[in-house]
């Protein structure tokens, strides 16, 4: 989600790879110039995807601010270095650095994708909330990308503390929001809080944004734990009674399941079709 | 007159030869005699780029710290390691300590961990969490309150300094401190932080540091002055130095080379900041440092900051 989009980016070079935990690591690099983009980089797998898929395609692209907060910044910097006051440097960067992505890699991305007739996209921003100042930035950009392009748009953001995004959510231009709740749950059944530790977000969408369509994950991606169907449904029943309107609770995974074999992927969402049916079952 | 030094203030980047290295060991796939012989291999380059430069003490790379709590979580008695947590506002992660009862000092904490006899006697640097920050990054589940636990750690490690003391030269112990700058906290939190930290380097000869980093260093000023600490080191990417300059100061580290981004900056902007600041205060000491550990980088990346690092005290006019 780092290194794919950024091959295709004119004004970024990779220098090396960089410790993230223990062995774990990724390909960073830096901008050095104004970015540019050399084609949309994912318009082939779309029309690819597009003409096997029965249904809809949603085409997740990685966001400006996680593009930019994931790598060095060689260009904007210089501009402000000079500067007293460091942090207001680094700020000031940062934003034409994260708005500049937006409107000269991003848009176009998603321009290309909808001329192509793709009708929802989603943008991964999972870098937001490291730095929970800059959220406003983040949905500044996030709008930037998607200015005057009619397409619907989740934002997915994993592995963070959502409560950094309240109130400037209620600002995105979005459709929808996808975030991981089921690792941060209990497997056992029921509609305690206690039980249901994953989902108390909700309740922050029912005050500041009660229009938005909230995927809450109730699939753990990070575990071969098979959810059992009635696990995903009191999963989804309970989000539904903290948010206060089932019709805006979509059933969706914590994140991408990459790391999951594909029997151990497909059995899980196999569940939860099922889980997202047996709660339908419950307001039917 | 001022003498002006270099110094790293954290571990150093791991090239991707020893990363993925790592990544073997872990899957089984190669010897532990191996990876340390790699590990060792890579820890002389980093002494050795740090002595071509002048640096008046020397850190041997920290390599297998694989985060700053690591080896003392797992070898403190009441301490178990958990899950993963971010490392600040960075896109790296550490493993939380879990407090679960009475810290306590067993075994050696650090051997295994550290590399004195790579470096000249005098010259080795050791760097270690203060205790705040070590116990504020960790979860407690003890029946302790926060204050006896700085103690509680403050003690264990004072033992484990006494006793590498005794085997080896120290040149300078780093107590590094994040958490206290980070946020902005009650005088009461870090007058008590002060007594803790005066427990860890009760009997340590070596000279003593506290580097504050991920924040503005304002935010700890001007109780860290309190600290018996001999030197006080800032982050220059959070902290504006015009303001620091307020504040009198006998040794200061100034960290001015951004550590987490990989332009190499431009020596003559960053002298001309010191010079600045020396016009306003003159310290028996300034350390050029950069603003963190050095991790963060490409590993060729992390050896053009230490030659930056040079460039900068040659031009300040430091012994290097």
């Amino acid at each position: 989600m780092y290194e794919h989009p950024l091959t295709y980016v004119e004004g970024f070079k990779f220098l090396g790879i960089v410790k993230v935990w223990d062995a774990e690591f990724y390909r960073k690099g830096a901008f050095i110039d104004s970015p540019r983009l050399i084609k949309p980089y994912h318009l082939e797998e779309f029309l690819f995807v597009k003409s096997k898929a029965r249904k809809e395609v949603k085409i997740p692209l990685t966001g400006a601010y996680t593009l930019a907060d994931w790598s060095f910044d060689e260009y904007y910097i210089r501009k402000y270095i000079d500067l007293d006051d460091p942090l207001h440097a680094r700020s000031k960067a940062k934003e034409e650095m994260v708005l500049d992505i937006a409107k000269k890699i991003i848009r176009p991305n998603i321009v290309s994708l909808v001329e192509a007739g793709a009708n929802r996209i989603q943008i991964d921003e999972p870098a937001v909330t490291s730095k929970p100042w800059e959220v406003p930035l983040m949905i500044e950009a996030l709008n930037e990308s998607i200015k005057g392009v009619n397409v619907k748009v989740t934002l997915h953001v994993c592995y963070s503390d959502y409560t950094k995004l309240f109130p400037y959510i209620a600002e995105a231009k979005i459709h929808q929001i996808s975030i991981e709740c089921a690792n941060r749950d209990s497997r056992e059944l029921g509609l305690s809080d206690e039980v249901r530790i994953g989902y108390s977000i909700l309740e922050y969408f029912r005050e500041y944004a009660e229009w938005l369509e909230v995927a809450p994950g109730v699939i753990d991606v990070h575990t071969d734990f098979i959810e059992p169907p009635e696990l995903i449904r009191d999963r989804l029943n309970y989000s539904a009674k903290k948010h206060g309107d089932e019709s805006k609770i979509i059933a969706c995974n914590d994140c991408g399941l990459r790391t999951r074999s594909w029997e151990v992927a497909y059995q899980k969402e196999k569940n939860l079709v099922k889980g997202a049916s047996l709660t339908r079952d419950l307001y039917s | 007159m001022t003498e002006v030094y270099g110094i790293l203030v954290g571990a150093y980047s791991r090239s991707e030869y020893l990363i993925k290295s790592f990544r073997e060991y872990f899957k089984g796939k190669l010897k532990e005699e191996e990876l340390k012989k790699r590990i060792l291999e890579e820890a002389k380059n980093i002494i050795q780029l740090q002595s071509e430069a002048g640096f008046r003490y020397i850190v041997d790379g920290m390599l297998e710290w694989h985060d700053l709590l690591r080896p003392i979580a797992g070898n403190l008695l009441g301490v178990e390691i958990d899950g993963l947590a971010r490392w600040f506002d960075n896109n790296a992660f550490y493993k939380k300590p879990i407090i679960t009862g009475e810290i306590h000092k067993k075994n050696s904490i650090l051997s295994g961990y550290i590399y004195p006899d790579l470096v000249d006697p005098g010259k080795w640097k050791l760097i270690l969490p203060e205790p705040y920050t070590f116990i504020s990054l960790s979860e407690n589940k003890s029946k302790f309150k926060q204050d006896e636990l700085l103690f509680q750690y403050a003690e264990a490690l004072n033992q484990e300094l006494l006793e590498l003391q005794a085997k080896y030269d120290i040149g300078q112990i780093q107590l590094s401190g994040p958490s206290l700058v980070w946020r902005k906290h009650e005088r009461d939190t870090l007058e008590s932080v002060g007594d803790a930290i005066m427990e860890m380097l009760k009997g340590v000869s070596a000279e003593k540091m506290i580097y504050l980093y991920f924040g503005n260093g304002l935010n700890a000023l001007p109780a860290v002055l309190d600290y018996e600490v001999d030197v006080v080191g800032f982050d220059l990417t959070y902290t504006n130095l015009n303001l620091l300059a307020e504040y009198d100061i006998e040794k200061i580290a100034l960290g001015i080379v951004d550590g987490r981004n990989s332009l190499i900056e431009d020596v003559e902007i960053l002298a001309k900041k010191i010079d600045k600041y020396l016009d306003k205060r003159e310290p028996e000491t300034l350390y050029v440092t950069p603003s963190c550990e050095l991790e963060f980088l490409p590993v060729n990346i992390a050896n053009e900051k230490i030659k930056l690092i040079e460039k900068i005290v040659a031009r300040v006019g430091g012994e290097s």
